[in-house]
């Protein structure tokens, strides 16, 4: 057994394999960072996340300190760390999954490897549109999804609701990323929600012949095309835009932003969330984090520090979050972006927003 | 018989290059430098393999040390079950692990040998695989796996010597328990053995792994420990090889193989 040591270490793992020699190299990028040696000490948590930010780093580090719990971070994209976590299965290390988007959470929940919390204290916290019913995931943080427009050009009319982009006077002036992205699946099978999947085939539709050009790009890229005057108007992560301004990037200002459906259902948020993992072998460990990933400190750096809205509801919006400006949520409940994503994703293919 | 390894890799559905400063399309990345410098008290030594360089895939492991070593040591896995096997007497089975590093492997990591400024071990690799198709006293096929293996090692030394601390080689260990683990995969379904190969290449993975886990000196007690740490990890996987052959049916699974690797993943977090 390894004597426990104080101190975090950051492995960046650039991984080329292919044993065929044949096909362009996969490439799979592991960033470790870890604390404590043991895998399965009592004073662990082995967390495997898909998030990748200063903020995170920050969080954990409070978190290590208050707890003397020590943190091992594994980080690498979602569906690459959920098929880790189907292979190893029993034997895997991993206590906690945390991951960006509804949508793959739902994936991750798809492949049974969540357990329930049965944490109080996170029911209590999280709202019920924002966890999963059963206590497999939890959110921790949301964001926004908005329609952004050139703010030079003033704010389009009659341009209030998601539904409004599938208007024939929007003609050639959307941009917008593609539709494997997970962010717009997750915001389609919100509309497959309220709409029915008939009504939002035919919007999704409409949006496309709207288009000013293919898709492309992911959301900052689409920021800077609106900000540009290259389109007129696109559809972005609220965090995207508040990051830009933070680092007083002049595309950042450059756009105004609709939050849409105010009138009605409320704009769309997703979350980043984390859930339990079956085989967790420091469980108790691993619910004391995502309890303290909910409490006042983390959902602070979570607003400063990345911009994400606090998933909280008396955590506070402060800086250039509170300045993007209020608004009504969407109160859909976020495993509902799950089960419609594939109805989504097949819409897509139908309507040709590829 | 041509290998076909299903990689993790082939699982990861954005195709572009993931490091810190992002292009991942789902998950833009955010982290600077200062907030690595904090929480960054020791910078692991890891083998960090350079990107591949476009254009240039036939010579894909010049630079990429960690690709490079993985390699020679799934090359050095096929080689030692093979002589095992033809040690135990089972010629056939001793024939087609042989057979493997130099139809299936060789080939894409030679060019790597003159970018390294090394010599190959073609020569020795085809004694070695005459002398067992021969079916050549032991003693014969002894001397020509000593020979490659000496001459294996000497393609591996200047990475080694030059630039492998703990945490490198732990990340060697690592890939060669996940590609053990792919290999066992295919082997045992579902408690049925349904491929004798992949279950003898993934025994012979991670002997090579366990090798280099030995092979890591030890001359402080943090090491020391380490070693014991992994090596017991190791030792957890002994039931999955209950013979040289296989029987028929398993109550074991890759996800075995897996979980090492994961768990050697986090031991190395301490370098």
């Amino acid at each position: 057994m390894l004597t426990p040591r104080v101190f975090i270490s950051l492995i960046k793992v650039m991984k080329l394999m292919n044993k065929r020699f044949q096909s362009v190299a996969k490439l799979l990028s592991m960033v470790v960072i870890g604390v404590a040696s043991s895998v399965h000490a009592a004073e662990v948590v082995n967390v495997y996340s898909a998030r990748h930010y200063d903020t995170d780093l920050e969080v954990y580090k409070n978190f290590e300190t208050s707890t003397g719990i020590k943190i091992n971070l594994i980080e690498a994209a979602s569906d690459t760390l959920i098929e880790r976590i189907v292979n190893e299965g029993k034997y895997s290390p991993a206590d906690l999954l945390i991951t960006v988007d509804a949508g793959r959470l739902y994936r991750a929940e798809d492949r049974d490897i969540f357990a329930p919390a049965g944490s109080e204290l996170l029911d209590q916290r999280v709202p019920a549109h924002l966890r999963h019913p059963d206590g497999l995931w939890y959110g921790l943080s949301k964001r926004a999804r908005v329609i952004i427009y050139r703010k030079e050009d003033g704010e389009p009319e009659a341009l209030n609701t998601y539904l409004d982009l599938a208007k024939p006077e929007f003609e050639g002036q959307i941009c917008v990323r593609s539709s494997s992205n997970i962010y717009n699946i997750s915001l389609l099978a919100s509309l497959v929600s309220h709409l029915g999947e008939e009504a939002a085939e035919d919007w999704t539709k409409s949006v496309v012949a709207n288009f000013f050009r293919k898709p492309q790009g992911n959301d900052t890229a689409n920021i800077r095309a609106v900000a540009s005057g290259e389109c007129r108007v696109s559809i972005v992560n609220s965090y995207y835009i508040a990051r830009l301004i933070d680092n007083d990037d002049a595309d950042g200002s450059a756009v105004g932003i609709i939050f849409p459906n105010q009138d009605s259902t409320g704009t769309h948020v997703n979350i980043s969330g984390g859930g339990l993992l079956k085989h967790a072998p420091n469980r108790d460990n691993a619910i004391k984090l995502l309890e303290y990933l909910t409490e006042a400190d983390a959902q602070s750096l979570y607003v400063k520090g990345n911009h994400e809205y606090p998933i909280v509801g008396d955590a506070e919006v402060v800086g250039v979050l509170q300045n993007l400006g209020s608004f009504k949520e969407d109160t859909i409940n976020a495993s509902a972006l799950g089960e419609n994503q594939a109805t989504a994703v097949q819409i897509f293919d139908r309507a040709g927003w590829y | 018989m041509f290998v076909n390894v299903r990689s993790m890799r082939d699982l990861i559905i954005p195709s572009c290059i993931l490091i810190l400063t992002a292009c991942n399309p789902d998950t833009e990345t955010v982290v600077s430098d200062a907030a690595k410098e904090s929480v960054n008290q020791q910078s692991s030594a890891a083998a960090t393999p350079a990107a591949l360089q476009t254009g240039e895939a036939e010579n894909q492991f010049a630079n990429d040390d960690l690709g490079y070593l993985t390699q020679l040591g799934l090359m050095r896995g096929h080689l030692f079950v093979g002589h095992q096997l033809y040690k135990a007497g089972h010629f056939d089975h001793a024939k087609m692990h042989m057979k493997h590093p130099e139809s299936e492997l060789y080939a894409g990591v030679a060019p790597a040998f003159n970018a390294r400024g090394v010599p190959g071990f073609s020569v020795e690799l085809s004694n070695l695989s005459q002398a067992v198709e021969n079916e050549s006293p032991l003693a014969e096929v002894d001397a020509a796996y000593t020979a490659l293996t000496a001459a294996i090692a000497a393609t591996e030394a200047p990475v080694v010597n030059a630039n492998q601390g703990p945490a490198a080689r732990l990340a060697l260990v690592v890939e060669l328990l996940r590609v053990a683990g792919e290999e066992y995969a295919i082997a045992v379904v579902d408690g049925q053995m349904q491929n004798a190969h992949e279950y003898q290449d993934a025994l012979g993975f991670t002997k090579i792994a366990r090798n280099v886990i030995e092979g890591l000196d030890g001359v402080d007690t943090q090491l020391n420990d380490t070693k014991k740490d992994a090596i017991g990890v190791l030792d957890s996987l002994a039931e999955l090889w209950p013979s040289l052959i296989p029987p028929d049916t398993l109550n074991t699974e890759a996800g075995a193989l897996y979980g090492a690797a994961a768990k050697i993943e986090i031991i190395a977090l301490a370098f």
